[in-house]
């Protein structure tokens, strides 16, 4: 029988949402049903057919490093809040789409950039720069389940002694290119997401970062840190099907959900809450309504999305999805799904609607991408 | 525009996205259920209809997309309107 | 405990200039023999490491759109501008539907993908892994360098220089590709 793993867990965290600058007022507006989706005048005029999204109005930094000054102000707060001067060999590890989106866009139209300065590496080094970091990296390209990929990056690293302490997270600045690739696919909403509803029409964008200071339970108990939950495992799959549209019956998906569990050493009886990838398009959310049926049987347990309220921040998403997870441990509470009002029958997946106070020990955050990338984060509600 | 051209320019586009199409795809066969065309060759398909003729194609049109034959008579009208 | 992984094969090839779709049944093409394999889908792993995936596509898609419209885009470029799409592709090409990672960047998002496919190794989660780098050419007089390694795990190395070893240094600005074949061909041209 193998040794428990090593504990590891979450002892700060910071983020930028559309939904407030702080992982308080965003959980504070998530729990009030409120949804950061608006109309924008500037996609409007420039001739986007999808001109509502979700943005952060308030944030500002040069559009070119728009992505890296969102994970250093994440970062920054994750680590005031740790309570930690970080050791040189701190492990980095994020997760993003591109990378500095604008600066691909502006190359394309013709400045002479070097792109190799604003790719996903551009976020992990610079984060490593500012905070002067040595240790081990990771710059992972996994779209819309990158945020996901990088936690469990640094678990295993944390794990297997090559840091001591990880930064970890998901970073997206807002993607024009993005945007108009997603709405050509038409997997855009027109109006506004609503995950596993009847009449969900697709997503709409977000943008963000969400960073995590995660270390090793005694560590972290050692210099009398709090730890705000426990990350016990990742599971991942491929569904090796099609360049965009999920395998149908989320076989893929219910693998990495299968997996988390299985690494975690729990039954599917043991996950109280499933924060889903639920991005509002009908062929995502059917295929993970039915892994979720696969996994679950007929006793489903609280199913949120967050979709709805914050957008789709794609290589962000999963790690600002793992800020709303570690709040809703902390407080016990499963937040409502903003935009989820008449469950789509034939998905059969009931979201909450309100703010659902329950035991919670453990929670499944789920985040999928195009390339039949799955990924599934369990984690575990830290009891001293 | 004629019926010709919008059709050789439909016929093209087709073949573009699904290669083993036959080049001279009878216009009354169905794309589902007869070429198995997937709801997102669809998508793809009316996009690059929309960027070759320059329209905007609503979500709500896209039933009209079943087959070559209601396709240039949409065309047809959208371009004529 | 202590089994050792070790560089099953390797492939290295250049390729002509090309956007990402259509480089990548080249690539397929030149892997053919490196993915013959009996191994369970869900016990494969594919690791890539590049220092411009997507890139191309991006800048073609973005610059296509500038003219036609944003509304009404090249559609056949999208989802391709995303870095993860060629390690999605090679996926279904090879049926692999295990864990599926792609890193961008230098010889350092090498490091991180050979890392990975250890861990994976070691812990058990696949059985076969697959690291491949492509740095794609960025104009039509260059080449699109290709390198990978198939890597397994074994008691003891029938040919202790197949053992991989991932130098601490000597990569120093080496693209992933460049770095992979200098670990190919440290560890014996197999």
């Amino acid at each position: 029988m193998k040794n428990a793993p090593e504990p590891i867990v979450i002892t700060g965290m910071g983020l930028l949402s559309p939904l407030g600058d702080s992982v308080s007022l965003l959980w504070q507006r998530l729990l009030a049903g409120e949804s950061a989706v608006c109309n924008w005048p500037d996609l409007q005029e420039e001739g986007y057919r999808v001109s509502k999204a979700c943005r952060l109005d308030d944030f500002t930094a040069p559009p070119l490093r728009r992505g890296r000054m969102l994970g250093f102000t994440a970062a920054r707060e994750a680590i005031r809040q740790a309570g930690l001067t970080l050791p040189a060999e701190t492990g980095v590890f994020i997760g993003s789409t591109l990378g500095e989106s604008r600066a691909f866009e502006q190359k394309a139209e013709g400045h002479r950039l070097n792109l190799a300065g604003y790719t996903v590496e551009s976020f992990t080094a610079f984060l490593r720069q500012k905070f002067k970091l040595s240790g081990p990296q990771r710059s992972i390209a996994t779209a819309c389940a990158a945020g996901n990929y990088a936690i469990g990056a640094a678990m295993s690293a944390l794990r297997s002694g090559r840091a001591s302490v990880a930064l970890a997270g998901g970073v997206e600045p807002f993607s024009r290119l993005a945007l108009v690739g997603f709405s050509r696919s038409r997997a855009m909403a027109t109006d506004r997401c609503q995950p596993f509803d009847q009449n969900r029409s697709g997503m709409l964008l977000g943008e963000g970062a969400a960073i995590f200071v995660l270390e090793k339970a005694r560590d972290a108990l050692r210099r009398g840190a709090r730890p705000l939950a426990e990350v016990i495992s990742l599971g991942l799959s491929c569904d090796a099907h099609h360049p965009t549209a999920p395998e149908p019956e989320g076989r893929g998906m219910a693998t990495a959900m299968r997996l988390a569990l299985e690494a975690g050493g729990i039954g599917p009886e043991a996950i109280d809450w499933v924060n889903a990838h639920g991005s509002g398009t009908r062929l995502s959310d059917s295929a993970e309504a039915k892994a979720m049926r696969h996994i679950f049987g007929a006793r489903l347990p609280a199913i949120s999305g967050s979709k709805g309220a914050i957008g789709h921040a794609l290589g962000a998403a999963s790690a600002l999805e793992l800020a709303i997870c570690v709040q809703g441990l902390l407080h016990q509470t499963v937040p409502p799904t903003a935009g989820h009002e008449q469950a789509d029958p034939e998905a059969g997946i009931n979201c909450t609607r309100n703010a659902r106070q329950q035991p919670i020990q453990y929670v499944l955050n789920n985040a999928f991408a195009f390339g039949g990338i799955n990924s599934s984060l369990l984690l575990r509600r830290w009891e001293n | 525009m004629t019926d010709q051209h919008i059709l050789s320019t439909l016929r093209h586009e087709l073949k573009s996205i699904k290669p083993k199409l036959p080049d001279n795809l009878p216009e009354n066969s169905h794309f589902k259920n007869d070429w198995q065309l997937d709801s997102l060759e669809l998508v793809e398909f009316v996009a690059r209809i929309e960027q070759s003729f320059g329209i905007l194609i609503p979500d709500e049109d896209l039933p009209d997309f079943i087959s070559l034959e209601s396709t240039t008579r949409y065309l047809q009208n959208r371009l004529t309107a | 405990m202590g089994k050792l992984i070790v560089i099953e094969s390797s492939c290295t090839a250049v390729l002509p200039y090309g956007l990402e779709k259509d480089t990548m049944p080249e690539v397929g093409a030149a892997l053919e023999a490196l993915f013959a394999t009996q191994v369970e889908p869900d016990a494969r792993g594919l690791y890539l490491a590049s220092k411009n995936a997507g890139e191309l596509s991006a800048l073609r898609f973005w610059s296509d759109s500038q003219h036609s419209g944003v509304a009404l885009a090249n559609p056949e470029l999208f989802p391709w501008t995303l870095a993860n799409a060629p390690c999605g592709w090679l996926a279904r090409q090879f049926r692999v539907t295990g864990p599926n990672y792609t890193y961008t960047g230098s010889a350092e998002a090498l490091r991180e993908a050979l890392e990975q496919a250890s861990e994976d190794l070691q812990s058990g989660r696949v059985t076969t892994a697959w690291v491949i780098a492509i740095d794609f050419s960025k104009k039509p007089r260059y080449n699109t360098a290709l390198a990978a390694i198939r890597l397994g795990l074994r008691d003891r190395p029938g040919n202790a220089r197949q053992q991989l070893n991932i130098v601490e240094n000597g990569s120093g600005k080496l693209s992933a590709a460049a770095f992979l074949q200098q670990i190919i061909r440290d560890t014996g041209a197999l």
